[in-house]
């Protein structure tokens, strides 16, 4: 996995991009999708569990599946007024994850993106699991996203829908 | 909130968490049959001395069997394997202990050490991050047990 804070300024990004056309893309919105991109990572709830030697990470490996995120994404979204919209918000967040996933090289191979209808793993083998630079460009994308988006919104061009 | 929205909550819940157990049930039961490198396959030939199946370290020198890596605690470990990494670069190797230091690799990706040595702090900061900013725009209903936007329309 990149590290998350790749992962919340990617959903970041894009939830300001599309706030550019449509204005459910709000502060608040926003943060629901930068969320989703972390329900995928749920998993790794697994890490400190070792430090008391419980052994969860293939009992919770599902949940860094498609349909184990979508599944946990619906039952976040029960606790939100507008289920609908957290669950797309959800979904959206969560596809970024696996977009980024998809893009790792590393040990375990890819994403069983079929799961649980197959068991064939998906990666493109691009970028090491641990590259600093994926941060760094993410950083990147997030700024130049944020100057433009300040940019538009200072020549009227869209609306300022952010708190 | 109404008795049956409460009830109808409760049931969709009680689905939902039905069917993640499912899902996670299913995937430890067969998760190993499906792994690309499963401990079976690493188990080659002769005694297995360990079920360590990573290990990370600086390669050193290469070697007719592979390459010479120094880990974390300054072990020297010989990794028999077919790939040539670069020699002074960091890499994650996948495979088990044969003998004492005798590491028969199977995979072999190369790592970068301050991206590895930071992953870690990188995901802590995404994570306060994420749920201050969460509580700047959110609160919790403790009475409807569902998250409100702090700046109702």
């Amino acid at each position: 996995m990149p590290d998350w804070i790749t992962h919340i300024l990617v959903a970041w990004s894009i939830c300001t991009l599309l706030g550019v056309k449509f204005r459910q893309f709000n502060s608040e919105n926003t943060v629901l999708c930068m969320v989703g991109a972390l329900i995928p990572d749920i998993v790794k709830i697994s890490i400190p569990l070792l430090y008391f030697d419980i052994y969860s990470y293939y009992w919770l490996a599902a949940l860094h599946t498609p349909a184990g995120s979508l599944v946990t994404a619906s039952v976040l979204s029960l606790f939100f007024k507008d289920k609908r919209m957290a669950l797309i918000l959800f979904i959206l967040g969560l596809s970024t994850h696996y977009m980024l996933d998809l893009l790792l090289l590393d040990m375990n191979s890819g994403v069983y993106f079929f799961y649980p209808f197959s068991w064939s793993l998906w990666q493109f083998g691009l970028i090491s699991n641990f590259d600093i630079n994926v941060t760094i460009a993410s950083i990147l994308l997030a700024l130049i996203v944020y100057v433009l988006s300040f940019k538009l919104k200072k020549t009227g061009l869209i609306k300022s829908n952010k708190a | 909130m109404k008795k049956d929205r409460v009830f109808e909550k409760i049931l969709i819940f009680i689905t939902l968490i039905s069917i993640l157990l499912i899902l996670c049930v299913n995937y430890y039961e067969n998760y190993e049959s499906h792994l690309e490198f499963s401990p079976s396959q690493l188990n080659i030939t002769g005694e297995q001395e360990s079920n360590e199946f990573t290990i990370f370290g600086e390669v050193i020198r290469h070697q007719e069997y592979g390459f010479d890596l120094l880990d974390e605690d300054n072990n020297m470990i010989k990794v028999e394997s077919t790939a040539r990494p670069e020699i002074g670069s960091e890499v994650e190797v996948m495979g088990a202990f044969f003998i004492t230091n005798y590491f028969k690799g199977v995979k072999v990706v190369k790592i970068n050490k301050l991206g590895y040595e930071t992953i870690f702090l990188r995901s802590i900061i995404g994570l306060v991050v994420i749920v201050i900013i969460f509580w700047r725009y959110w609160k919790f209903d403790f009475r409807h047990l569902e998250f409100i936007r702090r700046k109702e329309k």
